[in-house]
């Protein structure tokens, strides 16, 4: 469904840009209004037709079920591969370090340096609302499963970005390879994480593990998709212009496409930061833990209040992420055009 | 061409819903379908709760009613506290499995007289922490929690750090275990898995693997048909030991208290004293009954009726006499 939505709207656009430029041979306006006319009149007749045979829906006998065999493949394949070994050096090797760091530090530390950062990269308002947002988080009093889901946030987006922007980069060199990579995109983005999820839990075992993978599959469709966009809209003149400089591919690469998309890329980042942020509630269902958790009792349990402190609990971190991420991209901004 | 195949895709949507019927039918909001609302009326609308011993049991009374009494039966879809309105504004004419709820049973029943007590289920809710029996047999000593005291390093995994694990589920159902945990003194974490499905899976990937693991469960509960557990038996419960006593939940340091599950209808449908009502107020299934139906849907994959049609057919006896009284 979402591959032929994802499509149409393409095709829409690409359809509008061709207009733009050549002239289409017209058709008689008198034509147009018989053949609209005809094709009104044939489809009120088909549907008719179909309301008095009861033939509505797709016909059944057509379909098939999926579950048999894909019950038995997702079995054999968790069967035969392991990585619960993968799991496990994930979560001892950066998420609990990263969680013990935060931690460890007194709450007024980590403010402090989320405000200076705040401070340094934008401006004092931007670091009074970092700290405003990360004050009224300890008051709703869910700090410690704040920092929970916020080391599994930071890791994951780690992993989002690095692998969003050299699939984004490789795609951008190949139209046939955006092709096919883009249905595969269509299906990470509408594909409930639900149903791909408990496979992967009989793969990596039950914990951060699937709920970090969750937020990758579904944050790293934008990040490649605005990689891949802003590299493809670097001017030719400039790039023709580098190569015939004597530009090699590689300092092409880094010194022409990826300065030039930065906008575009710093904008995946931000971005993709806050869709890993958006599902640490389907990353709880898998044994997330933390605020994702709190929010599943708080609703399942008639909890509003929980429900309400952890929701604005992410409410918070969102912004907290939102802000230094932007300043980030625009502080980086400003020293490139210094150059 | 294009603007005729536009035009013609247009007259299409609209042909298609203008003419589309109500598919409204058994929805408790929607009330135009079949539903008669009032006592007088013979459908019956059931609520299915999201557990599937929910399921199964109005499965079963619903191919009792169409096939034995020849009435027609709802299954609705609702979560547990909306079933409660619903049935107090005859939306719903009941509800098969109740786990506790005092609160809702008070204003309702007690209070409204809006919903009238159905009488027990038969089957008992038990909460409780489990291990695979093959676990218990090499580790005895695992029969209390006591031995947990010892043999906490069994359960360690990479999410529990230095501690055992303990995995519990559906954020839906009561659960003490970090206070348990800390109140008894053991050195066990509690690892959420946040839902049925996903601890589920983790359970049957440690069976397979023959893997030890500790975990928040209960029954009736259609895994137990297929896979062997074995109860660490928690303190006995003593006066006063938790939240029902006015105690701190955070002080909890004794058993879950046990649920005998039961019935609730309107009142209306309840006052109409039709035959529907008669066979659902007689309706009763132990845990084990329960489970044999639940786990032909959700472990072979039969669709609820279909389980349903195959138990009763099978078991005739149980519920010959709910009809014939």
């Amino acid at each position: 469904m979402a591959i032929a939505l994802d499509r149409l709207t393409m095709a829409a656009s690409v359809r509008a840009e061709r207009r733009g430029r050549a002239q289409r041979v017209a058709l008689s306006d008198e034509r147009i209004r018989r053949l609209t006319v005809v094709g009104a009149v044939a489809a009120v007749a088909l549907v008719v037709a179909a309301r008095l045979l009861g033939v509505g829906g797709f016909p059944s006998g057509v379909s098939f079920s999926f579950a048999g065999p894909v019950n038995s493949w997702v079995a054999s394949l968790q069967s035969s591969l392991n990585l619960q070994a993968v799991s496990n050096v994930f979560v001892r090797g950066v998420l609990d370090p990263l969680l013990h760091v935060l931690r460890a530090s007194p709450w007024w530390l980590v403010i402090g340096v989320a405000a200076a950062l705040a401070w340094i990269l934008a401006s004092w308002r931007t670091a009074a609302t970092v700290t405003a947002a990360l004050v009224a988080i300890g008051l709703l009093g869910v700090w410690d499963d704040s920092l929970d889901t916020l080391s599994q946030v930071i890791a994951a987006a780690l992993v989002t970005v690095v692998i969003g922007v050299a699939i984004g980069i490789l795609t951008s060199r190949s139209d046939t390879l955006e092709k096919v990579v883009r249905p595969v995109l269509d299906a990470m983005q509408t594909m409930p994480a639900f149903v791909y999820l408990i496979p992967v839990i009989g793969l990596f075992g039950i914990g951060r593990t699937p709920a970090a993978i969750a937020a990758v599959i579904y944050a790293l469709p934008l990040v490649i998709r605005l990689t891949d966009s802003g590299i493809r809209q670097v001017p030719a003149v400039t790039k023709e212009a580098a190569i015939s400089s004597g530009a090699s591919p590689r300092q092409l690469l880094w010194k022409v496409e990826l300065p030039l998309a930065r906008p575009a890329i710093m904008l995946g980042v931000n971005q993709g930061i806050m869709m890993v942020l958006a599902m640490v509630i389907i990353g709880a269902l898998v044994g997330g833990g933390a605020l994702g958790y709190d929010v599943l009792v708080g609703l399942s349990q008639n909890q509003f209040g929980l429900g309400i402190a952890a929701g604005a609990t992410i409410v918070c971190l969102g912004i907290v992420l939102d802000r230094i991420t932007q300043a980030a991209a625009r502080a980086e901004g400003r020293t490139h055009t210094h150059h | 061409m294009r603007l005729a195949a536009l035009a013609a895709v247009l007259v299409l949507l609209v042909a298609a819903c203008g003419g589309a019927k109500s598919t409204s039918g058994g929805g408790v909001g929607g009330g135009s379908g079949g539903g008669s609302g009032s006592g007088g009326g013979k459908t019956v609308r059931l609520a299915v709760n999201s557990w599937v011993g929910s399921q199964a049991d109005v499965a079963v009374a619903c191919w009792l009613i169409q096939n034995k009494l020849s009435s027609k039966c709802d299954q609705v879809t609702i979560d547990e506290v909306p079933t409660w309105p619903a049935m107090g504004q005859n939306r719903l004419e009941g509800v098969l499995e109740v786990w506790g709820h005092e609160d809702l049973y008070a204003q309702y029943v007690t209070k409204a007289k809006k919903v009238v007590d159905g009488g027990k289920l038969g089957a008992t809710g038990h909460i409780g922490w489990y291990v695979p029996t093959y676990v218990m047999q090499q580790h005895p000593e695992l029969a209390t929690w006591q031995g947990l005291k010892t043999n906490w390093k069994l359960f360690q995994t990479a999410e529990s750090g230095g501690q055992g694990q303990l995995l519990d589920g559906s954020p839906s159902y009561v659960t003490e275990d970090a206070a348990l945990a800390k109140n008894l003194g053991l050195n066990l974490k509690v690892i959420y898995a946040g839902s049925e499905a996903a601890q589920i899976t983790a359970i049957r990937k440690a069976y397979a693997a023959k893997k030890p693991l500790l975990f928040y469960w209960y029954t009736p509960q259609w895994l137990n048909s297929q896979l062997q557990f074995s109860e660490v038996k928690l303190p006995s419960r003593t006066e006063g030991c938790d939240a029902t006593a006015g105690k701190k939940p955070d002080k909890t340091n004794c058993a879950y208290p046990t649920y005998p599950l039961y019935k609730a209808f309107s009142a209306e449908f309840a006052s109409g004293n039709s035959k529907a009502y008669q066979l659902l107020k007689s309706f009763q299934l132990t845990n084990k009954q329960q489970d044999d139906v639940a786990a032909l849907i959700a472990d072979k994959g039969m669709k609820p009726d279909a389980a349903a049609a195959q138990w009763a057919q099978q078991n005739q006896s149980v519920w010959q006499p709910w009809i014939s009284s």
